[in-house]
């Protein structure tokens, strides 16, 4: 039992969970305006998605919206705007624990009265909202910090809403691994280059990826290592930078070559969960160069690193 | 030693065990329905569905398999004139492509457990038609029409991507 209490109670730098409030504040800013064309149609009472519908479809089940009220176009409107008063006084830090209790309500309203629209994005933004909510606030950084200043925002905090956030990472790369796996394009290679031509795709006339099929089985197999290793790397301290790496390049390509941006944004507030110390001051001293010789230094200092951990 | 530090530790053990949970929670809604240990998801399903804890990338996990997507409302009006409306709602204008829009309809047509949002959906597009047309008994119709990718090796022979497929929902009539 000490050891599981020293787990998930041993202390943590605020900064990290200040790091996901801020990351998590974006992503969902960026979420909001990306339904925002589309709140009538998902949302309002004569939209898409109908609210006997979803009576029927959810009945016995924990769901609970504020949309349940049925509310009129302005109301939806109105919703949106409140949410996003939240969701920015969350990047903030301003009231944070009250933003973030509204920003996990705002998820979970959505989600549960937009159902058939969701996507894997929408779980992770319901899921860490939860987790900032009962997480330590993470006062460094933040607007309540600079009101009421105390000497305690920058002390040690325990370290378990981390821990959790670690762990949603893990299963959903391990998850995602698990369901690609048996795929039969995916085994063969041919994913990209289909994924090229879809309509998922920003270029679906481009035809590069299907003349030069060898190109897309090295990025299938490329980017199902990627998400196999990125849990793994990003629990080791010394290959966290090369964990991260892998998981943002894969996502940036995502966010570039295909229709869902929104996706890629999404996924940077879990990385932030695996920030130490060392790792935050090292990107502070990066962020703080002032020559090229200096950054080149500060680079060069984590790849020093994972170069002597893979020796 | 206080009171309130004699209750600390057994405090932080308790809170221990519940993060415990909630580790399993976001593990066992994973299991495949077929598993024999499916069912110790049960307990914890409420919470799931709270907390939004199931981490299924299903857009991911094979391929697309259309080049192009386009749906619309094809509508037997009572005089027997067919006629076209946009799918969205309110306004029933044209589908514009959104990616959301698009699962939203793959879903109500293609997954038993979204019948309940089609027929929600076949009521309010069928309100719509009323105060449109000033009657109803119109019959209506979600009508697809898709380009379903070929094989890469057949794309590569002729440079043609995609063939065209039409598919149609079942039909439902409007009330008066």
């Amino acid at each position: 039992m000490k050891r599981l209490i020293a787990f998930f109670w041993g202390p943590a730098d605020p900064r990290a969970y200040a790091l996901v409030r801020i990351a998590l504040a974006v992503a969902a800013l960026a979420n909001l305006i990306d339904l925002w064309p589309h709140r009538y149609e998902y949302l309002a009472r004569d939209g898409m998605v109908s609210l006997e519908g979803l009576r029927r479809a959810t009945a016995g089940k924990a769901y609970v919206s504020i949309f349940d009220s049925n509310p009129s176009d302005a109301g939806v409107t109105a919703i949106f705007a409140l949410a996003a008063l939240a969701i920015v006084a969350l990047g903030l830090g301003w009231w944070t624990r009250l933003s973030a209790a509204l920003v996990f309500a705002w998820h979970v309203s959505y989600c549960h009265r937009a159902f058939p629209v969701l996507h894997g994005w929408d779980a992770i933004l319901r899921s860490y909202s939860f987790l900032v909510l009962i997480s330590p606030s993470g006062r460094v950084w933040s607007l309540d910090a600079v009101r009421r200043p105390d000497p305690n925002d920058r002390a040690d905090v325990p370290v378990y809403g981390l821990r959790l956030m670690q762990w949603q990472l893990f299963i959903l790369y391990f998850m995602t691994v698990w369901l690609k796996v048996p795929d039969v394009f995916w085994r063969s290679g041919q994913v990209l280059a289909y994924f090229s031509i879809s309509q998922y795709s920003r270029n679906s006339d481009g035809l590069f990826l299907v003349r030069h099929e060898w190109l897309s089985t090295l990025g299938t197999y490329l980017s199902m290592a990627a998400e196999a290793s990125i849990p793994w790397l990003l629990w080791s301290r010394r290959m966290r930078f090369l964990g991260m790496a892998a998981g943002f390049g894969l996502h940036f390509i995502i966010g570039v070559t295909a229709r869902l941006g929104v996706f890629s944004i999404c996924m940077i507030p879990p990385y932030m969960a695996y920030l130490e110390r060392g790792d935050i001051d090292w990107l502070i001293a990066v962020g703080r160069a002032r020559s090229m010789s200096a950054l080149r230094a500060r680079l060069s200092s984590v790849f020093s690193e994972t170069r002597r951990a893979s020796d | 030693m206080t009171v309130k530090a004699a209750w600390a530790t057994p405090l932080k053990a308790l809170a221990s065990i519940l993060f415990l949970g909630h580790m399993t929670a976001t593990c066992v809604q994973a299991l495949p329905e077929q598993s024999a240990i499916r069912p110790l998801s049960v307990p914890f399903r409420h919470y799931e569905e709270l907390v939004g804890l199931w981490q299924t990338w299903d857009m991911f996990t094979t391929i697309p398999y259309f080049h192009d997507y386009d749906v619309d409302l094809q509508v037997t009006d009572t005089d027997g004139a067919v006629s076209r409306e946009g799918i969205l709602l309110p306004g029933l204008r044209p589908f514009d492509h959104a990616v959301r829009t698009e699962t939203l309809f793959m879903r109500l047509l293609y997954d038993p457990e979204f019948v309940p949002y089609l027929h929600g959906y076949v009521d309010e597009a069928c309100r719509e038609i009323r105060a449109k047309r000033g009657h109803g008994g119109q019959k209506i119709v979600v009508h697809e029409s898709c380009q379903r990718m070929r094989f890469l090796n057949q794309i590569r022979e002729d440079g043609k991507i995609a063939n065209p497929e039409e598919h149609a929902s079942a039909v439902f009539t409007c009330g008066g």
